[in-house]
């Protein structure tokens, strides 16, 4: 039975890339985040990775460098402007792996350069990028999509690869939910369904004046609780049941939505929120595509 | 050789699948649960994959960093600066356009509390272990027993620079002046007196070190 249930699977993974188009978005989308992070952080790059740093770091990587972060920090602009290209090329799909990996170090090393303000969305993005240097992500939104066709056997690894890479990403969402329900569950305030409250009245996180009248209804904080607890635990296992798709992604859109408005994080949120698509059927999304693309209208109109 | 190694490439790829993310989930797992395994990963491994904790445990207290600013010239004058209530201020203040300052509540933050998980780690906090006293002699005693310590001594330089900013900031000259770092916890309100909002919840004392004079 097992002799012949792993070929059948490998088999089937060869023969398509069955999440191609949201793939391709992927690519697109967590270019533009780090490019508009990038954006909204220009005022404070300075302070962040430059000479206005007041930050002391633990030896890493950067440190072993000649001149250490003293020099990284002195000429951190060597490394932002190549990165925005970068970025520039990876949104057109221009290089394709190479330009993925070459973002990747990039971002690797930013992130060395700070690690204090590192929070799991950056975390997150940065393994997608990892994942998608092995995928073809190039069929849509690429510069050159019409690549002279591949033999058949290396398509199929392309494939193969690429199917991988799609289901590591969805993985490591589910990975990440477990992992947070999990500690939650050996916490006695997430146990009791009080930790919401406090979430909701550190001042760091008070996203607006009505957390603390919100915090007031006691019923409301327990339900909230339990409800990310019971989100957490339940989502990397009842995902994969089609019918609970469409729940469970509508919950984690308003969970992440809550924790956006009312806690102030920001980043982290959309992209947890950007590997959802991936959970979806890749003919549905490019229909729903097709339907939306504006050049797509306009032949349509000329007809 | 060649058809071989196509053949079995795909197995390979499947075989390397699985086993990356059967570390993986092991690695993610909480600490208690796999605390022999990840002790044995390498430490850029164990960041990259592991560590997913939002909310937990959830803070139950509001976090408090006073610079003590004494005049050595003159010994009545000592000028205090709290920096983490104005910050979160600040930082609600310009929501959702608060990149800057929430950059800085990160990262002082963070610091600060790096440099409270250094001392007290393994140790009672003055507020569990004297509920109803700081006991400075006690808070002493625990950093004289980390102070030689890389993390402790990368956090308190951080924190200090940071003081240099905040001085510069207010337009206080550093010459002839020598800072403190005092760190309080502000309890939030526990959540069975959510309604009693006279309740008003003490700071408790957990880090105070000596004056020292700003290295430049």
């Amino acid at each position: 039975m097992t002799g012949n249930t792993i070929p059948y699977y490998i088999n089937r993974l060869q023969q398509e890339n069955y999440k191609s188009f949201y793939l391709a978005f992927l690519r697109v989308a967590i270019s533009t985040w780090f490019l508009k992070e990038l954006c909204i952080n220009w005022s404070s790059l300075d302070i962040l990775y430059g000479t206005e740093s007041f930050v002391v770091h633990k030896p890493n990587f950067i440190s072993r460098l000649p001149g250490g972060f003293a020099m990284a920090r002195t000429h951190f602009w060597w490394l932002i402007i190549p990165y925005i290209g970068v970025l520039g090329l990876n949104i057109m799909g221009i290089g394709r792996w190479v330009t993925g990996l070459a973002l990747f170090i990039m971002v690797d090393l930013l992130q060395k350069m700070n690690m204090s303000v590192i929070n799991g969305g950056d975390k997150m993005a940065k393994l997608i990028l990892l994942y998608l240097v092995i995928a073809d992500s190039y069929q849509y939104f690429a510069w050159q999509n019409k690549k002279k066709e591949a033999n058949e056997k290396k398509k199929k690894l392309r494939n193969l690869l690429s199917n991988l890479a799609a289901l590591s990403i969805m993985l490591q969402l589910c990975v990440a939910y477990f992992a947070t329900g999990l500690a939650k569950l050996y916490d006695p305030l997430w146990q009791q369904g009080e930790a919401v409250y406090y979430a909701f009245s550190m001042e760091r996180f008070m996203g607006t004046p009505f957390n603390q009248y919100l915090v007031q209804n006691k019923w409301l904080v327990i339900a909230a609780t339990y409800f990310v607890l019971l989100f957490e635990i339940g989502f990397p296992v009842l995902i994969w049941i089609k019918k609970l798709r469409a729940p469970l992604l509508i919950a984690g859109v308003l969970m992440h939505v809550g924790i956006y408005i009312f806690l102030m994080i920001y980043g982290f949120q959309i992209v947890f929120l950007l590997i959802y698509g991936l959970f979806l059927p890749n003919d549905r999304l490019l229909s729903f595509f097709n339907r939306i693309n504006v050049f797509n209208r306009i032949a349509r109109i000329r007809g | 050789m060649v058809k071989t190694f196509g053949r079995i490439f795909p197995y390979c790829c499947i075989a390397a699948f699985i086993l990356h993310w059967v570390l993986v989930l092991v690695l993610a797992l909480p600490p208690r649960l796999n605390s022999k395994i990840t002790a044995l990963s390498p430490p850029r491994i164990k960041t990259m994959f592991s560590s997913w904790r939002l909310f937990t445990p959830p803070y139950t207290y509001h976090q408090r960093l006073y610079f003590i600013i004494k005049d050595t010239t003159r010994n009545d004058n000592t000028d205090t600066l709290e920096v983490l209530e104005p910050l979160a201020k600040q930082k609600r203040a310009s929501a959702p356009f608060n990149q800057k300052e929430s950059n800085i509540d990160h990262l002082v933050n963070n610091n600060a509390s790096g440099l409270l998980r250094t001392v007290w780690e393994y140790k009672k906090i003055p507020g569990e272990a004297f509920p109803s006293s700081s006991d400075a002699t006690y808070i002493s005693s625990t950093i004289a027993s980390v102070k030689n310590s890389r993390n402790y001594q990368l956090y308190l330089a951080t924190l200090y620079n940071y003081c240099k900013l905040v001085l510069k900031e207010h337009h206080i000259s550093e010459s002839g002046k020598v800072v403190k770092i005092i760190i309080r916890k502000k309890m939030i309100r526990p959540f069975k007196d959510i309604n009693d909002l006279n309740d008003k919840q003490p700071e408790i004392l957990v880090f105070e070190n000596a004056f020292t004079t700003l290295k430049p």
